[in-house]
């Protein structure tokens, strides 16, 4: 097992490292000059000239890559080239938030998607297996940002019941402890804060979980179906166990294997789904910080932060391929 | 000002506001004029109502703004956004008053300066009550070292930023055009040109030219690399960050998030005192997240609707649309006039032509149809509320007459074809719909003989880049002022220097830049005024762009907001707004 895991935490580097010489030669082959998103209309080639020579732009290619490169093996991440603050700086307060997010869009499409698929499969064909498919083509096919104005203009504009937008009220003054906004008003003290973050999250958390919800029910249900046709739950039921034991301990342990290799590879995807949501519900997290940059031509924030979330994403691979030796002891790595 | 349509002007008395359901019936009626009679009589025979009550103080503002803020020091900022925030924090030595583009008030002096008869000197008397926000003193020698502070900035990241103060004084330390300033005594501050420049004192009214607390700057380390500038980042908070004199002070800013202000207790000015106990700035990627949370309730102000947004507010009876009067910027038709390229003449070359185009283009109808008629046409390239500015008698939408131009410029008179450029993405503030009116405007050329080419292209960073360039011939162009004298648009657009025009508009007329360059440098405002309307007329008889617009830029905001006054090019102060609820 160790071994396999120092083979892919090697195998990840040239990966990343290649990742990062097409990431850097891909954005600077855009058309656009940061220099002018820095000034706008008031740009002058004096000025755009000056700029270029104090962010290094002026300076050959590859000379810039070098000096990325000398700057990311040192573990920094370069500063923006608009706001000039450091990278790691402000994705350690942004990530926070996106990881709320993320972990809200989970719950939502692991807590509803397995109960889901569960009830499909046990009336396959069905008309309560009609309707879960009908809800999951609905959540896979909808776009993030459709359905997500569409749930704000319907909960907080017209109904009121729900806040948009961002993670939490900033009337409340709950101070960035953590950055994760419902611990930071959980720390605040003041329970209406703590009810007003929990609050916020729920309309975000639906829309970037539609489609793992969608994901997550339909593969439920194939892999419950499969492992109930199978031999052993035929003599199971035969020997006169309870169906909720036949469940438990012989379909369900059994059907957990694809669910769980789903459910991880969802990460990566929520993540880039956040991009998205951040966007439409107002959420300074990682993803809205990417869109904003991209705008903006900030090539050492886009570069930084998707090498980020290729990182994050190998990792997250990884740990699903260990999670199923546990989950399935018959798997052994070499 | 539109008082009709509620919550507009100086602070003025809550209205009342009656809700009336469809299914009132007349017992509801009774049961409601009955509670307000024991109500009235429970006053004790006061005949106050609740349009007596005076302007409520306290309580919090959220603002939604078209983005974050750039940096906390306005001394380094340009963009609106930034600009907007610093306007409520801090304070120059004159500013605009209230609802004006162009009216300059003595704010931090005590009167407006005295200016030597060569233009040379400007002398300040300064107000002796004023302290910063950090308790620390305002006096001349904060106004010395805040104007050597930013002569003397280094090459890199804060000279890369301090444009506004580049733009007026041509530069930085021995570039610039500022020579000395003195701080003869505690309350007086004489500021020392090399030559004369006849927009010093309105682009003074800027905030970027605010006057910060030396003290907090000193203690900060103001360090030139921005990465590392806790003044600048704002990472130190309230007394760290922007520390000037103004109604509010700034208390955080945790980016892309939010901006907080809090009412400043001892401003120097007791009758101007903030209303408001905080401001929450949020910053929104998009209009229409900007909208829903507006709608919903989560934002009580929109700073600026774009016409999509004005249409949504509208409709709704619990918001309104806060018209700031006439915008400071100019939606025109941009023109390359160079007559040949290559040997190949360009059409647009032929003044003729351009007067054509001129009357060919009904603006009334693109006020209208893409802005939802907050903007008003453009009947010079300054618009109208700026200083200096004379109406010019531009042709208008006449199609005959645009056939009559054609024909005395001696060219063919169907069939003309001319590249019309206009962007994508741009934001929504700036061209509502770019793809729209690109279309009405081809299609208003069509009819007067033209065949008008659309050639889109992404606004940021391409068009901006393009247009500058000169690549383009003809296209749609909006520039908002950055203080509003003529310099600001006429000057940046139509002035060159050896002879060479401008790589934007080709645009050659030596006695337009004589008249500017003279209007530029004059030491007396009268004179000043004389060149800038001759140079405005030079404009209107040459027709170099055609002007159609100047977009309003109005607010949004629920009708319990109470007291705000609107100004043109969004410099407005904050501190009259109070919350009806």
């Amino acid at each position: 097992m160790l071994r396999f895991i120092v083979r892919r935490v090697l195998g990840a580097i040239p990966i990343l490292f290649g990742l990062s010489v097409i990431l850097f030669m891909f954005l600077r082959l855009l058309p656009g000059d940061p220099a002018i998103a820095i000034l706008g209309q008031h740009a002058t080639p004096q000025l755009i000239a000056q700029i270029h020579e104090t962010l290094g732009l002026d300076k050959p290619l590859y000379v810039q890559y070098l000096n990325y490169l000398g700057q990311l093996l040192q573990g920094n991440f370069g500063a923006s080239i608009i706001d000039s603050r450091a990278v790691a700086d402000t994705f350690a307060i942004r990530f926070p938030i996106t990881v709320e997010l993320t972990i809200g869009a989970l719950i939502f499409a692991v807590g509803l998607g397995i109960p889901l698929g569960r009830l499909a499969a046990r009336h396959p064909n069905g008309w309560i297996d009609g309707l879960v498919t009908v809800v999951s083509l609905f959540g896979i096919s909808i776009p993030i940002f459709v359905l997500g104005y569409t749930l704000a203009f319907i909960f907080a504009v017209e109904l009121h019941l729900l806040p948009y937008p961002g993670p939490i009220d900033p009337r409340l003054s709950v101070d960035p402890v953590t950055h994760f906004p419902i611990i930071d008003a959980v720390l605040s003290g003041n329970p209406g804060a703590v009810v007003d973050a929990f609050a916020h999250l729920i309309l975000p958390a639906i829309a970037l979980g539609s489609i793992p919800l969608a994901i997550v029910t339909r593969i439920t249900r194939a892999s419950v179906i499969d492992v109930s046709n199978e031999d052993y739950v035929r003599t199971a039921r035969a020997k006169g166990l309870t169906r909720k034991r036949v469940d438990d301990r012989h379909i369900m342990r059994n059907a957990w294997l694809p669910v769980t290799t789903v459910i991880g590879l969802q990460v990566g995807s929520l993540l880039g789904g956040a991009v998205l949501t951040e966007t439409v519900f107002g959420w300074p997290g990682v993803g809205s910080w990417v869109v904003t940059s991209i705008q903006n031509h900030d090539y050492i924030v886009v570069q930084s932060l998707i090498l980020i979330f290729a990182t994050i994403f190998l990792t997250v691979n990884l740990i699903v391929d260990i999670g199923y030796a546990f989950l399935n002891p018959r798997i052994r790595y070499s | 000002m539109d008082g009709a349509r509620g919550g507009f002007g100086a602070p003025m008395p809550p209205r009342v506001v009656a809700v009336v359901r469809k299914d009132f019936d007349v017992k509801s009626w009774a049961s409601v004029l009955a509670v307000m009679a024991l109500v009235a009589m429970g006053c004790g025979g006061s005949s106050s109502t609740a349009q007596d009550v005076g302007p409520k103080k306290g309580g919090t503002l959220t603002v939604a703004l078209d983005g974050d803020i750039h940096y906390a020091d306005p001394s380094l900022v340009s963009d609106s956004t930034s600009l907007y925030v610093a306007n409520q924090v801090v304070e120059g030595l004159v500013g605009l008053a209230p609802g004006t583009l162009s009216e300059i008030v003595p704010v931090l002096a005590s009167d407006l300066p005295t200016i030597s008869p060569d233009g040379l000197t400007y002398t300040f008397k300064l107000r002796s009550d004023v302290k910063f926000h950090d308790g620390t003193d305002f006096n001349a020698a904060a106004v010395k070292f805040n104007y050597d502070r930013w002569k003397a900035f280094p090459k890199g990241d804060l000279q890369s930023n301090a444009t506004d103060f580049a733009a007026v004084f041509g530069g930085f330390g021995s570039t610039s055009n500022l020579a000395q300033v003195d701080a003869p005594d505690k309350s007086t501050v004489v500021l020392h040109l090399i030559h004369p420049q006849s927009n010093f004192l309105i682009s003074q009214t800027v905030a970027a030219f605010g006057i910060q607390s030396p003290t907090a700057i000193q203690a900060s380390g103001d360090n030139p690399s921005l990465k590392v500038n806790a003044y600048a980042l704002g990472t130190g908070g309230q007394g760290k960050a922007m520390v000037g004199t103004g109604p509010f002070m700034f208390s955080e800013w945790a980016a892309n998030d939010h901006v907080t202000l809090v009412k400043n207790p001892n401003y120097w000015n007791a009758q101007s005192a903030a209303l408001l106990d905080r401001i929450v700035f949020k910053p929104f990627a998009d209009p229409a997240s900007e909208l829903k949370a507006l709608q919903s309730g989560a934002v009580d102000l929109v700073e600026t609707l774009d016409a999509a947004e004005v249409g949504a507010v509208s409709k709704d009876a619990s918001l309104v649309v806060l018209d700031r009067g006439s915008g400071c910027n100019i939606t025109q038709l941009g023109m390359n006039d160079y007559d040949t390229v290559n040997g190949v003449a360009n059409l647009l070359g032929n003044k003729g032509v351009r007067f054509a185009i001129s009357a060919a283009v009904n603006k009334p109808s693109y006020v209208t149809g893409f802005y939802a008629g907050e903007a008003t046409v453009a009947d010079n390239w300054l618009p109208a509320g700026a200083q200096y500015y004379k109406r010019e008698y531009l042709p208008t939408y006449n199609l005959s007459g645009s056939r009559s131009y054609l024909a005395g410029a001696g060219v063919p008179t169907s069939g003309l074809n001319v590249d019309l450029y206009y962007p994508t993405g741009a934001p929504t503030t700036v061209f509502p719909d770019a793809k729209g009116l690109a279309t009405a405007i081809s299609v208003d050329l069509q009819a007067a003989g033209f065949v008008a080419n659309l050639k889109p292209e992404a606004y940021s960073p391409n068009y901006l880049a393009d247009q500058a360039a000169g690549k383009m011939q003809m296209w749609l162009q909006s520039q908002s002022c950055q203080w509003a004298g003529p310099d600001d648009i006429l000057y940046s657009f139509f002035h060159y220097t050896n002879d060479l025009p401008s790589a934007m508009f080709s645009y050659k007329n030596d006695d337009l830049n004589t008249a500017m360059t003279s209007a530029m440098t004059d030491a007396d405002q009268t004179k000043a005024k004389t060149d800038w309307q001759k140079a405005q007329d030079l404009i209107a008889a040459g027709m170099p762009t055609v002007p159609l617009l100047n977009a309003k830029l109005p607010a949004g905001a629920h009708t319990y907001v109470m007291g705000f006054v609107g100004a043109g090019n969004r410099t407005e102060i904050l501190n009259t707004v109070w919350l009806n609820k």
